[in-house]
């Protein structure tokens, strides 16, 4: 992923999220969440469907965001490789750790 | 090579524009969101687990040192969505002249100010 679609991906991905986030911050002050509203919420599909792509989003910007700082201050070769490589590790066990408790 | 010679990598020496310093704190607030992701999966994994488990992770959340961290996460979120918005407009063309994106830079700050304080109202005082 670079060039081009690095930058669309970012900004399409960076639109979703600023829709959601004011839309649940503003639920979530809408609502007297109890246990029961907060799990019963999640077993909606529409609603995980939702929070599925508001975290595969968030992976891939923070992706694109990362590497973007990365090879900017990361010169050396190897050191770059290996930071890149322990952001992509760490995202993509966050990825699927974020898919077993949605569908856990 | 002159071992005397200046070497400019500190960052209180080197003078940022406004627009520059907006640039750089939406990396280092991008940075700090990658960072809190693993715990909000924690949270949400915890929230979501059983009834008690919900109210486990609402202790959590209310706990004064995390409501501190809170605060740092919320603005940094706030920061970033409206700096964000800031270069999406300025992506397509609008306000990129001098006294336009320095008016922004400020109301991408002003915005971040007035949300925090409001966080910081809204979860202390209630």
């Amino acid at each position: 992923m670079s060039g081009f679609s690095a930058w669309l991906i970012q900004r399409l991905s960076a639109v979703y999220m600023a829709i959601f986030i004011p839309i649940a911050i503003a639920w979530t002050m809408m609502t007297d969440i109890t246990p029961v509203i907060w799990q019963q919420g999640f077993t909606s599909t529409w609603v995980k469907l939702g929070v599925l792509l508001f975290g595969f989003s968030l992976l891939v910007h923070a992706w694109v965001g990362l590497r973007d700082v990365v090879i900017d201050y990361i010169h050396p070769l190897g050191l770059r490789l290996l930071v890149l490589s322990m952001v992509a590790l760490f995202l993509i066990a966050n990825g699927f750790w974020f898919l077993s408790v949605l569908w856990g | 090579m002159n071992k005397q010679a200046p070497v400019y990598l500190n960052l209180f020496k080197i003078k940022l524009p406004l627009t520059g310093i907006v640039s750089l704190l939406h990396r280092v607030t991008g940075v700090l969101l990658f960072l809190a992701i693993p715990f909000s999966i924690y949270l949400l994994q915890m929230s979501l687990k059983s009834k008690q488990g919900f109210l486990e992770a609402l202790d959590l959340v209310n706990s004064p040192l995390l409501i501190f961290i809170e605060l740092i996460i919320f603005s940094a979120l706030i920061y970033h969505l409206f700096a964000g918005i800031r270069f999406l407009i300025m992506d397509s063309d609008i306000g990129v002249d001098l006294k336009t994106a320095m008016t922004s830079s400020w109301v991408v700050i002003i915005a971040t100010v007035f949300f925090s304080a409001l966080f910081l109202a809204m979860r202390v005082l209630s």
